[in-house]
């Protein structure tokens, strides 16, 4: 099953995020790590298609006062989304090994 | 003496339902306005202008946690999926977090970009279906 990069971030951002994972730390997670700022309806958009493949599982969290009564959504990485991202992240690393890209390592 | 003993007291007790549900009415009018106002009035400094040294940015806490309403209104009117609630939330929370740390014009200026960045493609999208079907129809009129 093959992944977008959004989607490689957003399983990866889930992962790292457990069990606090949801709209806003997700968002967060990814600017602070890749400086690039995916917008809310992307998010939620791309974490729709995960959760309807079976990759991500969502709960409903808490109301805050912050966030006007409107609930959190909280996702959560299942087995099958980790066995996708284990071989798309495993596809990108044998395609760029023996490249000698020049900069950062790989 | 009667039938008109009667009648009065059916219109006493006419007049006496009507008062009560004047009363039940204006008690939900008061409850309404009560929710409104504590919202209205939930920041701790209302009433104050808080000055933070940048002329742009000095806010009158009384809006401070209350983000665009235009913005949210379209994002709720035009997301499809059934995501609305959580997008506007995180949205809120955002909203709430940058104005305490940038001041509430970056953080309306946020607000708004990401509701426009979240609505693009849809919008797209939709514009993409009605040229597609004015085009058909077009084609099936001229032919």
């Amino acid at each position: 099953m093959e992944l977008t990069s959004l989607e490689q971030q957003l399983l990866l951002a889930v992962l790292g995020l457990h069990p606090n994972a949801y709209g806003v730390s997700i968002q967060d997670h990814i600017k602070e790590r890749t400086g690039r700022e995916p917008s809310t309806g992307s998010i939620y958009a791309s974490l729709d298609r995960l959760a309807e493949k079976g990759f991500v599982k969502s709960r409903q969290g808490e109301i805050t006062k912050e966030r006007g009564g409107k609930r959190k959504l909280y996702f959560t990485i299942t087995a099958p989304g980790q066995h996708a991202l284990r071989q798309s992240l495993q596809a990108i690393h044998s395609l760029s090994q023996g490249l000698g890209l020049k900069g950062a390592a790989v | 003496m009667k039938k008109g003993s009667g009648r009065k007291r059916s219109f006493k007790l006419h007049k006496v339902y009507d008062v009560a549900r004047l009363r039940a009415e204006l008690e939900v009018i008061k409850d309404d306005v009560e929710h409104k106002l504590s919202f209205l009035l939930s920041s701790p400094h209302h009433g104050k202008t808080v000055p933070n040294g940048d002329p742009h940015t000095d806010v009158t806490p009384r809006e401070d946690h209350v983000p665009p309403k235009l913005a949210e209104s379209l994002l709720i009117a035009f997301t499809t999926g059934r995501h609305a609630d959580h997008m506007v939330g995180d949205l809120n929370e955002r909203f709430a977090r940058d104005c305490k740390k940038f001041g509430r014009r970056h953080a309306v200026n946020e607000y708004w970009k990401d509701t426009l960045r979240s609505l693009l493609p849809q919008l797209l999208r939709t514009i993409a279906r009605i040229l597609k079907w004015a085009i058909v129809a077009a084609v099936k009129w001229y032919f």
